[in-house]
């Protein structure tokens, strides 16, 4: 899965000159326990970047994006990428989707900076 | 992956997305406040005729508005309907469904803007009064006598029903978590309406209208502050904010409303901050406050909305404290007859712009954003697939208002909001106290304390919006 990523990296970072005004942004998040590091609690971001958030989690998990409406499930086994052109400028709360209703919280903000 | 699954799961409909203000922009937009404050206080010293009254310009004759009034009337009645149907047989997706937007976008926030920055729009157009009416007209049709005697309405009861009705009301807008589930929101709605018909049943249309409706108490204070009003038979422009200089001091139960209205509005905004949060963990925290809190759990309400249905009583409490121990010290600085209850009744009104500009510099961009759910919702109302209009698939835009427009806008609203209080207190001040000396002195503290709420209302904007 590493490699997968390290080659996906390799190929937009090959292709990047073409789009080298947008940035690029990747973020390696690690979930344990429904929570992540804080220093990952507030990620910020210039609009018009290409943003990627790789997320893995040492639990399943279902993740939402607010706003820009990405949805991903992510499982010790299947870490997942939340890939997108930060379009809309905002504050914008990645939150845990749980079954039965319930208080969600944010995992982490993503504010992208006009 | 994209569609997989609806967003309206859970995490309230209408979000903000807003970018908080820059540090350095509201360092400066405080600045400015206390700057504009003392300026405006010189001018106070200078010029001897400020206040003396308001330039009115009449226009034309309500009468030729009548048609349009019957019309938008109908309307109302028809989307007030709609909305409801909606809510009981419409798919519950807050998303999917009318509901949502119209009753916590469109009608709360929008009218709110209607009101404040046009006129009283609530009075005319409110649907529980239109079918009120309606079943009055058909009552006597059929009888040939008007409704039944109605009680006397108890003097010591005065605006109360409508302070307790907009404390539940403000509870479900920001406390409730099922404020979203369209059955449930229309389940609230037909069980207001029902208590405002028995109210007018009982008591009078127009009594229960003054006392009891809540909105049309609240659309009513936020009118006042509108450059347009009725008054005999025409329609008036005045400057705005001139309709909140009192001509006698409010009621005690009046002030209480105007009171809860702005903690409710200042709680909104400061529920979503940080500090907030911290405070609601650290009181989840405490051994004692979460044993109890679980034990009141048992009712289903969870412990978050337990602490935050308490903060949104001490809110309006701790404004209270406030708001009369600078009345306290404005009687103390000043000879008057007045007692300290009477001084804050004369003052009440002129925090009101304050609030005004807080509200539009919180809400707009909701408004330009989640407000657009309303296009697609008018061919769709019940989420069953129709587009009555083409309309249906239009996709919200969240773009729509930048971070430059929104802060600069917000600040500016602010700012300008402050100064017509700052305004409006000392007109308020130089009817009161009559003297232009005592009037100056009388409102130092007044001052400290609206320069305190609006910094208080920047800071706000300028916090990260969490939870």
């Amino acid at each position: 899965m590493r490699r997968r990523a390290f080659v996906k990296l390799a190929v937009l970072a090959f292709v990047a000159p073409a789009a080298a005004d947008a940035g690029l942004r990747v973020f390696e998040l690690a979930i344990a326990n429904g929570r992540i590091d804080p220093s990952y609690e507030t990620i910020r971001v210039t609009k018009g970047d290409n943003v990627e958030l790789r997320w893995s989690s040492d639990k399943p998990i279902a993740l939402h994006l607010h706003g820009y409406d990405i949805e991903v499930s992510v499982s010790p086994q299947s870490p997942a990428v939340m890939a997108f052109v930060a379009k809309i400028a905002g504050r914008f709360p990645v939150s845990e989707h749980r079954h039965g209703g319930g208080h969600e919280r944010a995992v982490l903000y993503l504010e992208v900076h006009p | 992956m994209l569609l997989a699954a609806s967003p309206a799961a859970a995490h309230g409909f209408g979000q903000r997305f807003d970018l908080p203000l820059p540090l350095w922009l509201w360092v400066s937009a405080a600045g400015a406040t206390i700057v504009l404050t003392f300026a405006a206080i010189a001018l106070f010293v200078r010029e001897r005729s400020f206040g003396a009254g308001h330039p009115q310009l009449r226009l034309l004759e309500l009468d030729r508005l009548r048609p349009l009034a019957a019309l938008l009337r109908l309307a109302g009645v028809l989307i007030f309907v709609v909305t409801l149907c909606a809510g009981f047989i419409g798919v519950q997706d807050a998303y999917r469904n009318l509901i949502t937007p119209m009753v916590w976008v469109l009608w709360w926030v929008g009218f709110a803007f209607v009101c404040a920055l046009l006129g009283n729009l609530w009075a005319l157009v409110n649907p529980l009064t239109t079918i009120f009416i309606w079943v009055e007209g058909l009552y006597a049709a059929l009888t040939g006598s008007a409704l039944p005697r109605k009680l006397p309405y108890p003097a010591w009861l005065d605006v109360w029903p409508a302070v307790v009705l907009f404390l539940g009301f403000a509870w479900a807008e920001l406390v409730w978590r099922d404020k979203d589930v369209p059955a449930h929101l229309a389940r609230a709605l037909l069980c207001y309406a029902a208590l405002t018909w028995i109210g007018m049943l009982l008591y009078g249309r127009e009594l229960w209208l003054k006392n009891g409706e809540a909105f049309s108490v609240v659309f009513d204070v936020l009118a006042r502050f509108a450059p347009l009003y009725a008054s005999q038979g025409r329609l008036v422009l005045r400057p705005p904010g001139a309709g909140l200089i009192p001509n006698q001091p409010v009621r005690f139960s009046f002030l209480v409303f105007v009171l809860l209205m702005l903690a409710s509005v200042t709680f909104d905004g400061f529920k979503e901050t940080p500090l907030n949060q911290q405070i609601n963990t650290a009181v989840q925290g405490s051994r004692s406050i979460a044993s109890l809190l679980f034990e009141l759990s048992e009712l289903g309400f969870d412990e978050s909305q337990l602490v935050e249905s308490a903060e949104l009583i001490a809110f309006p409490l701790v404004f209270l404290a406030v708001f009369w121990l600078t009345s306290r010290v404005i009687k103390a600085s000043t000879p008057t007859p007045l007692s300290v209850t009477e001084v804050a009744c004369a003052f009440v009104l002129t925090l009101v712009p304050i609030a005004v500009a807080y509200h539009l510099a919180h809400y707009f961009s909701l408004l330009l954003t989640a407000g657009q759910f309303i296009i697609p919702l008018a061919s769709d109302p019940f989420g069953f697939g129709w587009n009555l209009f083409g309309s249906a698939t239009y996709k919200v835009d969240l773009g729509i208002v930048s971070p430059y427009v929104f802060w600069y806008s917000a600040v500016t609203i602010i700012v300008l909001g402050h100064v017509i209080a700052v305004v409006l207190a000392h007109v308020a001040a130089l009817r009161v106290f009559g003297s232009r000396q005592g009037a100056l002195v009388s409102q130092l503290p007044m001052m400290a304390l609206m320069i305190a709420y609006t910094t208080l209302s920047l800071w706000i904007l300028a916090q990260p919006i969490v939870g």
